[in-house]
């Protein structure tokens, strides 16, 4: 008797479940559904299947010439990359000296920058007028190595702490051994310590990326249309009536394809990322 | 297995190098000589400096830009001081939004993180549930929309708010309900914020609260029922005393990030209908970089960034003190 409720139980939470779960994908489901419809406007009544299927809108997305998703995606994937190098370059070192040195300022460092991720948001928008000012002044406003830049330095403070949190979980053993060995410090980062430090470091990374594929408001704002990247123009492309809400869908599947599938790949270490908040400590 | 410090002539011949500065003072421990140093400084200034000239110091800049009469017409530096007009025109309500997008974003506040705790509070409750087959499968989906870019998401259900034919429409055709304007009226988009907000920060709540449950030792509930305690008073008694600390601390950071919500009201409907959304951090991006063929409107833009940031300082302190809290334990 006993095993029958509990049973009964499994089956009803399970099936609360799956309706939770439905209602919450719905959103994705339906891009999914209109990508794979042929030609559907978005005055066209919402079809809970595509009727019939076509991947039309994928082949004009990738082949056609109107959307010119293929020159936005280069964009995007240009400033992206562009910015996850220069992340790397720059965090790697500095998180290491903050997990590993102790020197006057160390603190103040570090708690000024976390302060200034919880801040960010609200003041950086303000800094993105003056950053609009001097970028005009120096005619510099409609390129995509700038915001390349901006987007690494916007992510300092974010990605120091999340890989300084990393290094502290390696004990010092590990370098201490290589120094007594003989190892420059040199050898030590990039020998001893990246191998061990991998799953934080690709951690940074696919945050570093995620963050510039996913950015829109300073694109937004600084960009000419020449240089739009992916995000920018899905605005412009639902904003226009003539647009076929298909192609739209399939160019916004195709755009969040690439974060998706390394999201699949480093789903723990994203979660702990996420359940940090960028705070921890 | 530890490697002992093997002996070694390269690491003497370092240590009583006469140009370490640190050499002579500190113990002669290897910690002493590793772990101490001014090099720390050579690896962490041209991150720092990066991070000074492309985003600290325009920010510092826009405090002086908020005394300014800034607009698109002189933003090539010839703007002019003009002291505190800004901030006075700002505080005195007349013929700006100042107060009244206070009161809407506050407003947006109140709802939107009451209805992302309870969501994520319940949903983290349900699916840490024994009784839930492949909890693992479940909460994979259920991050989702975090993982999607927020642009590609708020279009989504743009596209979904559509009236009359979009997605939520066409479905409340079918079962019979009457049809939502969504998106065009005022209260009704204030709904629909919501709805996304919900959906776009519940996995961040979901997450923090589901590892505070698991924190939570199963012997505690075994001994309650034992006791004969009901699912409710499990709940009240045992659970929540436990979670509510990591609860309150997430709480804060997403208030503080509704607070912020920009992109929502400016891809969803832009604040509208006729402005009566307008949420505060859009109102200054509007100020900035839609009206700025408006004279005076970008330094008028950085004052109202200026006080915004104030409040948001306040939700930082809070922040600050309960994380504190919260680390000490």
């Amino acid at each position: 008797m006993k095993a029958i409720t509990k049973n009964l139980l499994i089956a009803a939470a399970t099936i609360i479940g799956i309706l939770i779960v439905a209602v919450i994908i719905f959103p994705i489901y339906v891009i999914i559904v209109s990508s794979l419809s042929s030609a559907v406007s978005l005055f066209t009544p919402f079809q809970p299947f595509p009727n019939p299927l076509s991947f039309q809108a994928y082949y004009n997305v990738l082949f056609g010439s109107t959307a010119r998703f293929f020159h936005r995606l280069g964009n995007s994937l240009f400033v992206s990359l562009l910015s996850l190098a220069l992340t790397l370059a720059f965090v790697i070192p500095a998180s290491y000296a903050l997990s590993r040195f102790r020197f006057a300022g160390r603190r103040t460092l570090l708690y000024g920058y976390f302060a200034f991720n919880q801040f960010a948001a609200g003041m950086g928008l303000s800094g993105l007028i003056s950053l609009y000012a001097i970028l005009n002044y120096l005619n510099l406003l409609d390129s995509l190595v700038v915001l390349a830049v901006i987007y690494t330095a916007g992510g300092i403070p974010f990605n120091t702490w999340l890989l300084k949190t990393y290094f502290d979980t390696i004990p010092k053993d590990f370098d201490e051994a290589a120094f007594v060995d003989g190892a420059s410090y040199f050898d030590v980062i990039f020998r001893v310590l990246l191998p061990v430090a991998a799953p934080g470091i690709a951690t940074v990374a696919v945050f570093s990326f995620m963050g510039s594929w996913g950015e829109f408001i300073i694109a937004n704002t600084l960009l000419s249309p020449e240089n739009y990247t992916v995000p920018v123009s899905l605005n412009i492309l639902l904003g226009s009536p003539a647009t076929n809400w298909n192609l739209f869908a399939a160019m916004a599947i195709l755009y969040a394809l690439p974060v998706v599938v390394m999201y699949i790949i480093a789903q723990k270490y994203l979660q702990a990322g996420l359940a940090m908040g960028g705070v921890k400590r | 297995m530890k490697r002992r410090p093997k002996f070694s002539l390269h690491w003497r011949a370092s240590d009583s190098k006469p140009d370490e500065k640190s050499g002579a003072k500190q113990p002669r421990t290897l910690s002493g000589n590793v772990w101490t140093t001014n090099r720390a400084y050579w690896l962490i200034i041209p991150g720092l400096l990066l991070f000074f000239v492309f985003n600290l110091y325009p920010i510092i800049f826009s405090v002086y830009l908020s005394f300014t009469d800034a607009w698109f017409g002189n933003i090539n530096f010839s703007f002019k001081f003009i002291g505190l007009a800004n901030y006075q025109r700002l505080l005195s309500g007349v013929g700006t939004l100042f107060y009244y997008s206070l009161g809407r974003t506050f407003l947006f506040v109140g709802t939107s993180v009451s209805l992302k705790v309870l969501w994520g509070l319940a949903l983290a409750i349900i699916f840490n549930s024994q009784f839930i087959v492949g909890r693992r499968v479940f909460r994979s989906f259920l991050i989702l929309p975090w993982t999607l870019p927020a642009v590609l998401s708020i279009l989504a259900w743009r596209a979904l708010f559509y009236y009359p034919v979009g997605a939520i429409d066409t479905i409340f055709q079918s079962i019979g309900l009457p049809q939502v304007n969504w998106l065009g009226n005022a209260t009704n988009a204030f709904i629909a914020y919501n709805i996304v907000e919900v959906w776009l920060a519940y996995p961040f709540m979901m997450t923090v609260i589901l590892a505070a449950l698991q924190s939570v030792p199963p012997s505690l509930y075994d001994a309650s029922r034992v006791d004969g305690a009901s699912s409710w008073q499990r709940l009240r008694y045992i659970t929540l005393p436990l979670i509510w600390r990591p609860m309150l601390f997430a709480t804060i950071l997403t208030s503080s990030s509704s607070f912020q919500t920009l992109l929502i009201p400016y891809l969803l409907n832009g604040g509208g209908p006729s402005n009566t959304n307008l949420m505060v951090m859009l109102w200054g991006y509007q100020q900035a970089f839609q009206n700025f063929y408006i004279p005076g409107m970008m330094g008028q833009a950085a004052a109202f960034f200026m006080l915004i940031s104030l409040i948001i300082l306040a939700f930082m302190f809070i922040g600050l003190k309960v994380g504190g809290i919260t680390a000490e334990e």
